[in-house]
């Protein structure tokens, strides 16, 4: 191998002797190097511009020192040797479409020292083939890293191996590579432009970070990240592009502007004994599509934690959806914190058999409250408020006893029982704002029946016409701003609802409305009760 | 490349296959299943954690 040292020559150009020197800062006149060279620019190579006017190919590229610019147009560098291959330079300026193309085919491990240079002066490289390691050094930063041969979905059939590594560009893995397992994480930087990622099945067991404002990054496939390992969003557009992401831990706790767009797709987590889920500061998350997070660890070890929201909530902008779907471990709601859906039944398949429980504080929540038969439900006296205020909401307890406060606090929003509701003989039923509709035909308990404020709120079932029955044991349960209707309230307690403020709607028993006042009998003003008639 | 996007148990993922592929509807359904089965075990059974650096 010879060393070719590019010179300040005649025009420029990388196919002319009159730019190339044996020797850092000789005389020039050497040949263009080939592809059994080595090609060279540093500090003596001045600082004007060396313009690609063929695809070469050479053994080795070497930028360290150079001030200048390589302007590659359209043209391709391709580098055929091992060991450290490229090594940039943080001073040079690159134009034009920059690409260079690793094309050793050996199991002879190779490198790429790309150094920590701007997205603009970024270089995109392709490795085609060769099954040795290969190594990004750490910070080094590339634009595309495409790891296929560009016509087929193989290519390099290596370990991928690196350190912190920023991509400006697209990700492109190859279906015979492998990734190997990194704590340094693969961060996506890009600030403009859709940026695509594919994977072709590769299970990458190391953090992603998606972090460049005005950046937008969209799976091409499914993105499998290790079950330790964290998926971040930072800032940017994180698209799934309907695809399932499956990563250790996903994290999006900060007050940048982001997007996290699910189409159809999903996120699966897989990590456990860990908080392996937060968005705990959601200030400028906007979530748009299914915003369906699945917790699919399997085993019984430790907690897993999931934290919703705490600062900026926005219904039915930023707030996830939670489906656990196996596990028989704890898993813990972090407390005042809003979420949007829990689900432990996913559609009847979730194998959770695990305690649910919840941290102390009040918990919001915007979707659906789903239980599944065979969990166990915590008890505790920290509130599940059920906060949306549109559509209709599911609360499934599957025979569980809620042995919580339960309060249905969402204005313009209605919660469907789909089974009977039964709470902790203790435990509170407050309705604050919005319309309970217990399942029609079924016998929901409570420890007691409790109103709060001054908007009227609406008891009924969920069948118009049929009664569902409210239980308490003991104990007057009194009721203000409430309209009732296809009600039965029995039990034992005094189910008082004699203010005026209170609607009889019809077809209701057990309770006490105040009569209408027909101006004598009782007495102007006076107070009659009545069952279920209404005023 | 040739894209075909699908989905089994919920499971959504693409294959990239050349232009010129050559695989039967037969074959491509078995890259499919292989792609699933991957996943599901990677889900069910993950690897210990052995960080090499």
């Amino acid at each position: 191998m010879a060393n070719r040292y590019w010179v300040t020559g005649g025009t420029g150009n990388w196919n002319s002797t009159t730019n190339w020197s044996t020797a850092s800062g000789g005389a020039s006149g050497a040949s263009v190097p080939g592809s059994s060279d080595a090609a060279l620019f540093d500090a003596s190579s001045g600082s004007g511009t060396a313009t690609l006017d063929i695809s070469p190919t050479v053994q080795t590229l070497t930028m360290t020192g150079f001030t200048g610019t390589l302007a590659f147009g359209t043209n391709t560098i391709s580098l055929n040797s091992t060991a450290v291959v490229f090594t940039g330079a943080t001073t040079m300026t690159v134009t034009g479409t920059p690409q260079i193309i690793l094309t050793n085919s050996s199991g002879t491990a190779r490198t790429i020292s790309s150094q920590a240079v701007t997205e603009a002066n970024s270089i995109s490289f392709r490795i085609t083939a060769g099954t040795g390691t290969l190594t990004i050094s750490t910070n080094s930063v590339v634009r595309d890293l495409d790891f296929t041969d560009g016509v087929n979905p193989t290519g390099y059939g290596g370990a991928f191996q690196g350190g912190v590594n920023n991509v400006y560009g697209n990700f492109k893995a190859s279906t015979n590579m492998t990734q190997g397992a990194f704590n340094n994480a693969l961060n996506f930087v890009a600030t403009s432009g859709v940026k695509t990622i594919t994977t072709a099945a590769v299970v990458f067991d190391r953090p992603f970070t998606f972090n460049g404002v005005g950046g937008s990054w969209q799976l091409q496939d499914a993105l499998t990240i290790g079950a330790t390992r964290t998926c971040t969003l930072t800032a940017g557009t994180l698209d799934l592009n309907n695809f399932t992401l499956t990563t250790g831990i996903f994290s999006s706790n900060n007050s940048n502007t982001r997007t996290l767009a699910f189409g159809t797709g999903k996120i699966v987590v897989t990590g456990n004994n860990a908080t392996v889920c937060t968005t705990n500061t959601a200030t400028g998350l906007t979530v748009t599509g299914n915003k369906r997070i699945e917790f699919s660890y399997s085993g019984s070890t430790g907690t897993r934690v999931i934290t919703g929201v705490s600062t900026g909530a926005i219904e039915g902008t930023n707030l996830l959806d939670f489906y656990v779907t196996a596990g028989s471990d704890i898993i813990n709601f972090s407390g005042s914190r809003s979420y949007g859906t829990f689900d432990f039944s996913n559609a009847g398949t979730s194998t959770f058999t695990g305690t649910w429980s919840n941290a102390s504080g009040t918990n919001n929540v915007y979707g659906n409250l789903i239980l599944n038969s065979a969990m166990v439900v915590g008890s505790g006296a920290e509130i599940i408020a059920m906060r949306a205020t549109s559509g209709t909401k599911t609360i499934t307890s599957a025979a569980q006893t809620m042995d919580f406060p339960l309060t249905i606090n969402g204005l313009g929003g209605t919660f469907a029982c789909s089974d009977a509701l039964t709470l902790g003989s203790t435990r509170a039923l407050t309705m604050t704002n919005g319309t309970l509709q217990l399942a029609a035909g079924t016998t929901s308990t409570v420890g007691s029946f409790v109103t709060t404020g001054t908007t009227l709120k609406y008891l009924q079932s969920t069948t118009p016409g049929t009664q569902a029955t409210i239980s308490d044991a003991s104990g007057t349960d009194t009721v203000t701003y409430l309209s009732v209707q296809d009600s039965n309230a029995t039990g034992g307690a005094t189910w008082d609802a004699t203010s005026t403020t209170n609607v009889n709607a019809g077809n209701n028993a057990g309770w006490v409305f105040r009569m209408p006042d027909f101006g004598g009998g009782v007495g102007s003003g006076g107070t009659c009760f009545g069952f279920g008639f209404r005023i | 490349m040739v894209k075909i996007d699908f989905i089994i148990n919920g499971f959504s993922d693409c294959l990239h296959l050349a232009d010129d592929h050559g695989l039967t509807d037969a074959e491509i359904e078995v890259m499919k299943q292989a792609r699933y089965d991957k996943w599901r075990d990677y889900i069910d059974n993950p690897p210990p954690v052995v960080d090499e650096e």
